[in-house]
C-alpha cells in the first residue's frame, strides 16, 4: 500500500494504492492532516481511487473525516477513478452525496474551479 | 469469562468442513482475515461480486472486534469459516468489552466512534450477507455469525 501526495495550487493530489481499511486509514489520515498543516492555503483534495482495490466502513470514515477537515477551510474533496466495487460502497453509504465522484483529474479540477 | 458463556460464545466447529484462524487484534491482521475469508469462500459457487461482499463483511466483523471489542488493548480474535449445507458461515469471536445494546448498535449511524467507521459496520454485514446473528455479553465478548448461501438462482421473476 502507498500514499503519494502532490500539491497543485490550493489543491492536494493524493494517489492511493492498496486496500483502504483501518490499517491504511491511519497513515492516510495523518499524511493528509500533516500536508494541510504544512501548506497554508491548501484547501481542496483530489483523491485518486483507481489503485484502491478494497474499501470498508473504516476507509469510508477516513475519507469522510478529511471531507469534514477541509470543509472547515472552505475546501472540497473529489474522488477520481473509483472501481465499480468501491463505487458501490461509496453509494450505499451515501458518501457520494457529499463527495462527488469524477472520471478524470481534469473533471475533478474543473469542478473544483467552479467553486471559486 | 462467565461460566457457561464460553460455551455459548464458542463457534460451532463440529462441521467437518471448516477452517479456524486465531490472531491478535492488530489492524494489520484485518486484511489477512478478509483475504482468508475470500479464499475459503471461493470453494463454493460464489460470483466475484459475492466474494467482494464476503470480504467487506469479514473486514467489518474483524474491524469491529479490533475497534470496539478490544479498543485500546490487544486481545485474541478467532475467525472460523464453515461450509454447512452448501452455505458459508463466518464466525468472528472476541473476548473484549461486548456490546451493551445490540439492537441499538445494529442501526445505521449508531456508533460510539463516528470518525473511525461511520457506524456502518453492522449495516454492511446485514446488507452483504444473508443472515447476521450477534451474541454479545458486556464485559465478556462478542460472537458474530454470518451466513451467505452460494449458487442461489438469481431469479428475476
Amino acid at each position: 500500500m502507498s500514499i503519494a501526495i502532490a500539491i497543485k495550487g490550493d489543491t492536494m493530489i493524493v494517489r492511493l494504492r492498496g486496500e483502504l481499511d483501518m490499517d491504511l486509514s491511519v497513515p492516510f489520515k495523518s499524511r493528509i492532516h500533516q500536508s494541510l498543516n504544512d501548506n497554508p492555503g491548501l484547501k481542496n483534495i483530489v483523491i485518486f481511487m483507481d489503485g484502491v482495490t478494497f474499501i470498508d466502513s473504516t476507509g469510508l470514515a477516513a475519507i469522510l473525516g478529511r471531507y469534514n477537515e477541509v470543509k472547515g477551510m472552505g475546501g472540497q474533496i473529489r474522488l477520481v477513478g473509483a472501481s465499480r466495487t468501491v463505487k458501490r460502497l461509496l453509494s450505499f453509504s451515501g458518501v457520494d452525496k457529499l463527495i462527488p465522484l469524477c472520471d478524470t483529474e481534469q473533471d475533478a479540477i474543473k469542478s473544483l474551479g467552479r467553486l471559486k | 469469562m462467565r461460566k457457561g458463556a464460553d460455551t455459548m460464545l464458542r463457534p460451532q466447529s463440529t462441521q467437518t468442513d471448516y477452517v479456524k484462524l486465531e490472531f491478535p487484534s492488530l489492524p494489520k491482521n484485518v486484511g489477512f482475515a478478509r483475504s482468508a475469508a475470500a479464499i475459503y469462500a471461493s470453494r463454493l459457487d460464489f460470483t466475484l461480486d459475492e466474494i467482494d461482499e464476503i470480504k467487506v463483511a469479514a473486514s467489518e466483523a474483524v474491524s469491529n472486534a479490533v475497534i470496539h471489542g478490544y479498543r485500546d488493548t490487544v486481545g485474541t480474535i478467532t475467525m472460523e469459516m464453515i461450509v454447512a449445507n452448501g452455505d458459508l458461515w463466518i464466525h468472528v469471536t472476541d473476548s473484549g468489552r461486548g456490546i451493551e445494546d445490540v439492537e441499538w448498535a445494529r442501526q445505521a449511524t449508531h456508533t460510539s466512534l463516528p470518525d473511525v467507521h461511520m457506524g456502518l459496520g453492522f449495516v454492511f454485514m446485514d446488507e452483504y450477507m444473508d443472515e447476521l446473528v450477534i451474541e454479545s455479553y458486556p464485559g465478556e465478548g462478542t460472537l458474530l455469525k454470518m451466513k451467505k448461501g452460494a449458487g442461489m438462482p438469481k431469479s428475476e421473476e
